[in-house]
């Protein structure tokens, strides 16, 4: 059981944004997807969301094309979260975040909401305006909604979470909170995908490291295996190095 | 729909606070008029007949369908304003109203030389009218299904050039029509509710119903759109769907609305944003406070236009845009810069 995108091929214009990727998400994994601007990583993600439907290739859930899943079965198996979100009207935050709850049980909704709220720590902004909100805390609520719509149905099928640079606008602190949330939901069976811009971000928390590079996947594997400086320095275009930081016990990434 | 809102304690105050302000303007809309009348004394038999007669012939339809037309075209800008996640949006923007309009119209100049059965003709302008609505949003729809997908920018943009068409339309017809039509089409348009007679009321009624019960139905996916629209999609709405339902619903009931009381601006516009400040933005709020403060407004509106210069009567829709139009000013210069 498993995410998986077959031999994915995506054209914009003519010419080729992914050509013939390859990536699979196993339950309890996080995948981080790295590279630079324009590697094709928000593209893959939508293709892996069922947002984009890839000129050729599959992507299959559980052996079966996403395509036959209707919208309703695919919320309860996976949630996204968005580079950016636009909201019109004014809605309280509490209002922005049930808006993420699938699940069936309404007796369940406020007790998960709370809970969600309290782990992502955002209890004290529920009653305030989404829309006067930070970026960094609009992008934390999008979050703990992503969060919320996954605990709906825990006891089902595979779930996954799918992350498009979840902490573009996050200060240090929740930054390490969020992907150490993210961590947490692996632990209870959910794949993870985020793609990530910081290297040491992917380095210290990533399974599985996935880099992309022209549309193309240069590299996959475990960090040691993906994060060297000789593929790093070339797929960046500058010199970059890569050592195991003894104090931290895990590698770091200097430019 | 109320049972399963989900809502907190301010949010139901506010509601009942709306009920109460309906009950009100239909019984002060009841009793007020060319006549004076109390409701209670009819019911209770002690009014004369002519009290009795006028309350149940003349007034309540007059009553129960500004009350209806009201709260239609409340819930109808309020679906569509969250469809088209513009705070702008109204049924006249997508062409409906118009489309209705030049229905009516047309049958206004041409019904006399085609040869309706007699049953028929106190309806005929309402069918007329009904078919416009319906015409519209065909080709609303076969337009942005051929050309590409259903999108909000294509739906607004055909509505804009199916408003110019429709001008055009009734444009002509006002230009072939001779005295006496052009005094009943423009008096048409201008909306009233002086029409109102129970077998038209009643039938119109169901439609609208139907409408706004659908409407309400889709408050829940309204609100998941709000975060666009692949993010509603991650959240289960099938949006492509959505959209038709949204559309449809509001079409079938607009159209059954301008059918019996003409064109009535600014209420569609107006009402949705009113309840937003009141209650909340969420849709399973904005649509019942919608329907309960649109009918409050517009039988308010009525009852203005048809006390203001007695024996006389003021079109509705004066009134309505004299009040909505200021009041939509004050709201655009009171919203905060994006």
């Amino acid at each position: 059981m498993s995410l998986a995108a077959k031999s994915i091929t995506v054209a914009r214009q003519g010419r080729e944004v992914l050509s013939q990727v390859d990536l699979q998400i196993e339950p309890g994994q996080l995948v981080a997807l790295i590279g630079p601007n324009g590697a094709g990583k928000s593209t893959l993600l939508r293709v892996m969301a069922g947002d984009l439907r890839p000129e050729k290739g599959t992507v299959f859930l559980d052996c079966q094309s996403l395509l036959l899943y209707r919208a309703v079965e695919l919320a309860r198996r996976r949630a996204v979260m968005m580079q950016s979100t636009t909201v019109v009207f004014d809605f309280s935050v509490a209002e922005i975040l049930e808006m993420g709850w699938v699940g069936a049980d309404e007796g369940q909704r406020k007790d998960a909401l709370q809970a969600v709220a309290k782990r992502c720590q955002l209890s004290e902004l529920l009653p305030r305006t989404f829309n006067t909100l930070s970026g960094g805390e609009q992008q934390r609520v999008h979050f703990a909604r992503a969060i919320l719509q996954l605990s709906g149905h825990r006891d089902s099928a595979d779930r996954y979470l799918l992350l498009d640079e979840p902490t573009a606008s996050l200060d240090l602190s929740h930054e390490q909170q969020l992907l150490q949330s993210a961590r947490e939901l692996c632990e209870e069976h959910v794949g993870v995908l985020i793609v990530l811009h910081d290297l040491n971000l992917a380095a210290r928390f990533a399974d599985h490291i996935v880099l992309l590079h022209q549309g193309a996947i240069v590299a996959q594997g475990e960090p040691p295996m993906v994060l060297t400086s000789q593929l790093l320095s070339d797929v960046y275009g500058l010199p970059l190095t890569v050592e195991h930081h003894p104090g931290l016990n895990r590698l770091a990434v200097y430019s | 729909m109320l049972s399963t809102v989900r809502v907190g304690r301010q949010q139901r105050l506010g509601l009942s606070a709306l009920v109460i302000l309906l009950a009100s303007c239909l019984l002060a809309a009841l009793s007020m008029g060319a006549i004076s009348l109390s409701p209670l004394a009819v019911l209770a038999g002690t009014a004369s007949e002519l009290q009795e007669t006028v309350f149940a012939e003349i007034r309540s339809p007059r009553v129960v369908l500004a009350a209806a037309v009201g709260s239609v075209l409340g819930i109808a800008g309020a679906a569509l304003q969250g469809l088209f996640r513009n705070p702008l949006a109204d049924p006249t923007l997508i062409g409906v109203s118009s489309g209705a309009a030049l229905g009516a119209v047309a049958m206004i100049v041409l019904g006399e030389a085609t040869a309706l059965p007699a049953a028929l003709t106190p309806y005929a302008i309402p069918l007329a009218a009904i078919g416009g609505a319906v015409a519209v949003t065909l080709g609303l729809f076969a337009f942005s299904q051929r050309y590409g997908q259903f999108s909000i920018v294509t739906i607004l943009l055909v509505g804009i050039a199916i408003n110019a068409l429709c001008t055009v339309g009734i444009g002509i017809f006002q230009f072939l029509s001779d005295d006496r039509q052009l005094r009943t089409l423009v008096f048409w348009m201008m909306g009233s509710f002086g029409r109102a007679q129970w077998p038209l009321v009643a039938p119109a009624l169901a439609l609208m119903t139907l409408g706004v019960l659908w409407l309400g139905k889709q408050a829940r996916d309204l609100d998941l759109l709000q975060l666009g629209e692949i993010q509603a999609q991650h959240l289960g709405v099938e949006v492509q769907r959505l959209k038709r339902y949204v559309v449809f619903g509001s079409a079938i009931a607009v159209g059954a609305a301008v059918a019996l009381s003409g064109m009535i601006g600014f209420v569609g516009l107006v009402v949705p944003h009113l309840v937003r400040l009141l209650l909340s933005s969420t849709h399973r709020l904005v649509v019942p406070g919608a329907a309960l403060l649109g009918a409050s407004l517009m039988v308010l509106a009525d009852l203005v236009a048809r006390t203001i210069i007695v024996p006389a009567e003021l079109p509705v829709s004066l009134v309505t845009s004299a009040i909505g139009a200021p009041f939509f000013l004050w709201l655009i210069a009171r919203m905060r810069p994006a």
